[in-house]
């Protein structure tokens, strides 16, 4: 009884977490067709943006008040991965945005590798090369002639690999690099006694988290539904050419689907991390499970994401409290069940089906 | 009935009224292929002006130009002047909410939308100033196409071509266009289909809107025209009335199939 | 009675093309990326040689280089021998990924494989024995990855390959010790691959020290493994086993109707990609500095890595990965040292510890890559030669170009058809009662049509009628509903569509699917696949007389100024024929036009109806589909009249014109408008 109590909780609450980082990667595809690898890395820079905020080593601030501005945070960051890693690769009317791009690319990296450099003169000589690749490559850039100017997700996957280096290698390492590499821990949000079931604590926090979850999650749903804004994301969503002939500013929805995608993804990590320590591979784990939640129950269903995350929840629960070595079998169950899932219904639970035109 | 605001400027003398849509010298390329090569047309308040011309020859990259559709390596140079100001560059929602409304070539209604939210989105500019005269629009669009109203409901990829090219058009009515565009219009509809088609954009021409039509099907385009121009490979060869374009030997043997 | 053209189309924005057809074109000609390289001129493939020799000799002297002018020879010596390990596995990868065009996200796991059953077994038989093992466990990955993946596209392939990635790593050390002992341990204790083929490190050698020599020859034995498999790849991507891997990256629609069995190629080259990763894995496990492996070595965190290398180095070519592997393995690894979780392993002497700054280098780098030069290295100097070659030709010099082959008639025209014998009176295609439901829509009622062999029989109706259905239904791309559908006297309703190629059935398409990123007359050598065995083309006369054979179809079609040029730089028009060309290559008796005429002007029009009439003079049937009427009138000796899916009327060009059903259904019932 205690196991499944415990089991019941675990899901209850991780699945909430994951929830919100599916909704907004699903949020993100609806709009745009493209999968945003990047959430894991606005997970992990949203926890320690929040610890640096809330921690009395650091700046200290009511907990609260740094909960708000994380979550700004998450939008800014959001946006960040929209414009350097989105619309960067062309579209959208925003052929303008890169030698803006370029220009902050390339003093970044300058930037970056003066202050990385290491001192050995053949490792000097030899960063320099690296550097001048990257400035070779910058102006190669400027010199060609646009190739892209219509982005057709479908077939450009090169937001794969930029959401991924930005998600994955880029946003943490900085955030790491600049805050701190260890675990951390954040002030609990609500304090309080908890509720004891079958030998099993639920805390407060807890509550909050599923309690606030279900909230966002019933709100985002009744504006994508029922509010002009909401048809305009499902109209850019689904032809962002017309989308435009109708008065529809398509580069401001983007933005803010990236934007709101960010702030989800910077709230759950809020909300989980007095549960389990801001670390960086716990984020970058949630963001996976996110991410086959998403696909799992199918990309575009804003009803897929959420069932999906909540399964996800449940089976990784159930397997780690119920099999022996069960944090091992974990995950490649989940793995397994979820290939098999797709090779009977490829575009997951809730998915769309598309048919290929011949 | 009409689909078109309320024209909001004073005209002090008609002689001084620019044209609404003026074209001057348009050339436009796609990487290094030439597609317009030096285009020039008037279009004045109130007119049906139509642009025949056969595959290729350039018009829906006129009709794109005029609205402002960002398209691969695209180059354009010359004025598209709408009442005296240079919109060629400008962004497309921008230009449509200068009262431009561009009814695209093959329709490209929204599929997973419903009839009414297509509809809807049509008004998406002036959702937050007029919200009750939008409702009184859409019964009237309903009013005048019956056969969307029975299908308000339904997922708009449902519907047949023909159901589809008058939800375009009415979702472009919408806006209440001050200039509608309408990119062959009978593009993959059967004739019979295609005659209601122009019945309709008979009555908008009568009610007041102004009209600029690219088509392949020239019989019927010019019946309806007040001008036309004849357009082949990017350039104006012949203009006219409707109806001297109609009595043309070139055109005839053309355009005309006779 | 005047007669209109119907609109041209049948789905609503199908040609809206970006660039507009029948307008005077110049593109800028751009040189295909991935497979271009066959014959070039003998200058260049002469340069190619030597950048192989060049390379092989730079990469196998590094560690003199690095011992004689640096006092940290043996850190280096190993960072190269990872880079170059890396670089074995960015090959693989970029069999699957560049040539055949699958995204995997998960192919560390295959160096996982090999690595995890290398420990395992090396410890118990002969090394070599436990290599071949490996090497066939790597491929058994391989298998089942393709297996949930050669259906898939795009995105979806790539999530079900990572998933599969995170899989296999955890499937193979649970299967191990079934086997008996544990899969991870300490390397110490086991023969080492390197110890046993290549001697003892023990005793010194002229220009290293005791100690290092099994370093050396360790390092030397990779080197040459890396250009082994280097050869290999090569080998493969220059026959037409890789040109039809091309096909199917480049449209598998059309791949399936040149007669390429799109899943089984695909599963080939998955497998044969995961085995050159695994491979990789074996040699890093043999690595004398890794002290063990590690659950968490092969991570996917690896596995995009390794796509990053081929990236970055330039997708689709052969020495992209091993630049990529090389530019930013061993960059990366120098400056700021691996994170230790990454590799499983210790850097001997870091050279300077910059804990997670590699990662923000990567990141950048990478996105610098896609956004702004998204071919790589190696397409930066493909558009640096283009760009010089624009030069050239703009100074007046001649551009250094391929030299055609000479050819003779044989090898030139169409060869003309002995069905007529074979048939015996019967007719070449025959539909039965097909019928096709989509859900609840029936596109095509209850069709009978019988097509008679050396006829160009046409296929007409209003928008919507069924046409394009029934073309897929011919060629199995459909399956019907109802009905039966026979070919050459024989039932192929059962057979898959790319069966037909192989039996004498090729088509064109309304939306034209030609191979983009293939030269012009790489894509008629496409087409010829259904006539040659692969194994010939490994060999350079074979080659040669496959690309005579095309050049003559080129040549047929007035394409053979531009046979070395990327497909994709060609007009519109250009593009219609060179998919009849492609068509044409197979021999075929039956070939279904979709559309050619569409976004031709009348000259061209023209041109095409005088083609279509000489390849109905070779003996070739033709099927065809179109709505400019004249041509139709023009070319037809029978039309198949259709509307809602059902034929309404049949006969000779003069019957259908005058028939009133047809009118009433093209015209309305206002005929005569």
């Amino acid at each position: 009884m205690g196991d499944l109590v415990q089991i019941l909780i675990a899901t209850a609450t991780t699945g909430s977490t994951i929830a919100l980082i599916a909704l907004g990667i699903n949020i993100v595809f609806a709009t745009t067709r493209v999968v945003n690898f990047a959430q894991g890395g606005i997970v992990v820079a949203a926890g320690y943006i929040a610890f640096v905020f809330s921690s009395p080593a650091h700046v200290g601030m009511n907990v609260w008040l740094a909960f708000g501005l994380t979550t700004l945070a998450g939008i800014l960051l959001g946006i960040f991965v929209d414009l350097w890693g989105v619309s960067a690769l062309g579209g959208y009317d925003r052929n303008e945005n890169r030698s803006w791009l370029i220009i902050t690319l390339s003093v970044a990296a300058l930037a970056l590798f003066w202050l990385l450099i290491p001192s050995s003169t053949f490792t000097k000589i030899l960063a320099m090369v690296a550097v001048a690749g990257i400035i070779v490559g910058v102006a190669y850039g400027i010199a060609r002639p646009s190739p892209l100017g219509k982005f057709d997700p479908a077939t450009n996957v090169g937001w794969i690999i930029t959401t991924f280096a930005l998600g994955m290698f880029f946003i943490p390492n900085i955030v790491t690099r600049a805050i701190s590499n260890s675990p951390e821990k954040i002030p609990e949000l609500v304090g309080g006694k908890a509720i004891t079931i079958a030998g099993q604590a639920i805390t407060p926090s807890d509550l909050l988290i599923v309690g606030m979850s279900i909230a966002l999650l019933v709100a985002i749903e009744l504006v994508m539904s029922r509010t002009m804004l909401g048809r305009a994301f499902h109209a850019v969503s689904q032809d962002p050419t017309t989308a435009s002939l109708m008065g529809i500013n398509t580069g401001s929805i983007v933005i803010i689907a990236f934007g709101l995608a960010g702030a989800l993804g910077a709230i759950a990590s809020v909300l989980i991390a007095p549960k389990l320590f801001v670390k960086l591979d716990n984020s970058i784990t949630l963001s996976i499970w996110a991410l086959v939640a998403v696909v799992l129950g199918g990309l575009g269903s804003t009803k897929g994401a959420v069932v999906g995350a909540y399964l996800v929840a449940l089976i990784t629960a159930a397997v780690t409290t119920l099999a022996p070595d069960g944090d091992k079998w974990a995950q490649p169950v989940l793995f397994l069940g979820l290939l098999v899932i797709l090779r009977v219904r490829p575009t997951g639970l809730f998915g769309r089906v598309a048919v290929e035109k011949v | 009935m009409t689909y078109t605001q309320e024209w909001p400027i004073e005209t002090m003398q008609e002689q001084y009224e620019p044209p609404l849509l003026e074209i001057v010298d348009l050339r436009v390329w796609y990487g290094a292929a030439t597609a317009l090569k030096g285009v020039d047309f008037i279009v004045e308040r109130g007119e049906v002006v139509v642009i025949i011309g056969s595959n290729g020859a350039g018009q829906t990259t006129i009709m794109k130009t005029i609205s402002g559709v960002v398209e691969l390596r695209k180059t354009v140079e010359g004025q598209v002047l709408f009442y005296g100001t240079d919109i060629a560059g400008q962004q497309t929602h921008k230009i449509q909410q200068l009262g431009i409304s561009h009814v695209p070539e093959g329709r490209r209604i929204f599929p997973e939308s419903t009839v009414e939210e297509n509809l809807m989105l049509g008004a998406y500019t002036r959702f937050k100033r007029e919200r009750g005269a939008i409702a009184g629009d859409l019964d009237a669009i309903f009013d005048r196409f019956p056969v969307l109203g029975e299908r308000r409901k339904r997922p708009a990829g449902y519907l047949s071509g023909g159901e589809q090219q008058m939800l375009a058009i009415g979702r472009a009515l919408m806006s209440r266009p001050f200039l509608l565009l309408l990119d062959e219009p009978s593009l993959g509809l059967a004739p019979l289909i295609v005659a209601d088609v122009f019945e309709i954009i008979k009555e908008l021409a009568a009610g007041g809107t102004t009209i600029l039509l690219v088509e392949q099907m020239a019989n019927m385009a010019l019946e309806i025209a007040d001008r036309a121009y004849v357009l082949e490979t990017g350039e104006i060869t012949l203009e006219g009335t409707g109806a001297q374009l109609l009595e043309d030997p070139r055109v005839k043997e053309a355009y005309l199939g006779a | 009675m005047t007669q209109q053209q119907a609109p041209p189309t049948e789905y609503a924005g199908a040609h809206e093309a970006d660039v507009p057809y029948g307008v005077e074109e110049e593109y800028e000609v751009e040189p295909a990326l991935g497979g271009a390289h066959d014959f070039r001129p003998s200058r260049q493939r002469q340069a190619g040689w030597v950048a192989a020799v060049l390379g092989f000799v730079f990469l196998a002297g590094f560690p003199y280089f690095a011992y004689l002018f640096t006092t940290a020879g043996r850190s280096y010596t190993s960072l190269m021998l990872f880079a170059l390990i890396f670089a074995i596995a960015a090959t693989g990868l970029n069999i699957a990924a560049g040539y055949t065009g699958m995204l995997s996200l998960g192919h560390a796991a295959f160096m996982a494989a090999g690595g995890f059953v290398m420990m395992q077994f090396g410890n118990v038989v002969n090394p070599w024995i436990a290599v071949v093992f490996a090497l066939v466990w790597g491929a058994l990955m391989g298998l089942l990855m393709a297996a949930f993946s050669v259906h898939l596209k795009g995105f979806y392939l790539s999530i079900v390959t990572f998933l599969a990635g995170a899989v296999i790593p955890f499937l193979t050390i649970q299967v191990m010790p079934l086997f008996g002992g544990d899969a991870l341990g300490d390397v110490s204790e086991m023969r080492r691959l390197a110890g046993v083929i290549l001697g003892n490190g023990d005793q010194p050698d002229f220009f290293f020290n005791a100690g290092e020599s099994a370093d050396k020859r360790f390092y030397f034995f990779v080197v040459c493994c890396l250009f082994l498999c280097l050869g290999i790849t090569t080998a493969l991507v220059r026959s037409s086993l890789g040109r039809a891997w091309m096909a199917i990256r480049d449209s598998d629609i059309a791949a399936r109707a040149c007669g390429i069995a799109i899943y089984r190629y695909r599963l080939l080259s998955f497998t044969i990609s995961a085995t050159l990763a695994a491979f990789a894995g074996v040699l890093y496990s043999q690595n004398p500095n890794v002290t063990g492996l590690q659950e968490g070595t092969f991570s996917f965190f690896l596995s995009f890595t390794l796509v990053f290398f081929v990236l970055f180095g330039g997708l689709g070519t052969i020495a992209g990965p091993v630049i990529g592997a090389v530019a930013l393995g061993f960059l990366a690894e120098m400056f700021f040292g691996w994170n230790v979780s990454l590799a499983g392993y210790e850097v001997i002497q870091p050279v300077n510890q910059q804990p997670g700054a590699t990662g923000i280098i990567l990141g950048l780098l990478l996105i610098v890559n896609m956004v702004l030069a998204p071919n790589g290295v190696m397409g930066m100097g493909h558009d640096l030669k283009s760009w010089w070659d624009r030069r050239q030709a703009l100074r007046g010099l001649p551009a250094r170009r391929p030299v055609p082959p000479s050819i003779t008639e044989i090898d030139r025209l169409p060869r003309p058809t002995t069905t007529f014998e074979a048939l015996g009176g019967r007719p070449l295609l025959e539909l039965r009662s097909v019928s096709k439901d989509f859900g609840g829509l029936r596109a095509v009622d209850n069709l009978d049509i019988v097509i008679a062999p050396g006829t160009i029989h046409s296929l007409i109706g209003p928008n919507g009628s069924g046409k394009t259905t029934t073309i897929n239904l011919v060629t199995g791309f459909y399956k019907p509903t109802e009905g039966r559908v026979h070919f050459q006297g024989g039932d192929v309703t059962e057979e898959e569509s790319h069966r037909r190629a192989h039996r004498g059935m090729t088509r064109t398409f309304q939306n034209l699917q030609v191979f983009r990123d293939m030269t012009v007359v790489q894509n008629v050598m496409v087409g010829l696949q259904p006539k040659l065995s692969h194994a010939r083309s490994f060999v350079p006369a074979g080659n040669k007389a496959i690309l005579r054979r095309a050049f003559g179809l080129l040549d047929y079609v007035g394409l053979s100024k531009k046979a070395f040029e990327s497909a994709s730089s060609l007009a519109y028009a250009e593009q219609r024929r060179l998919e009849i060309a492609r068509a044409l290559a197979a021999d075929p008796d039956l070939l279904l036009l979709d559309e050619p005429a569409a976004g031709m002007n009348p000259a061209e029009t023209h041109e095409l109806t005088d083609l279509i009439l000489d390849i109905r003079a070779h003996g070739i049937t033709v099927l065809l589909i179109e709505h400019h009427m004249d041509l139709v009138m023009r070319l037809s000796d029978w039309i198949t009249v259709l509307d809602y899916g059902a034929k309404i009327a049949e006969g000779t060009p003069e019957q259908v014109q005058a028939n009133p059903k047809v009118i009433e259904a093209y015209l309305g019932a206002e005929a005569g408008v």
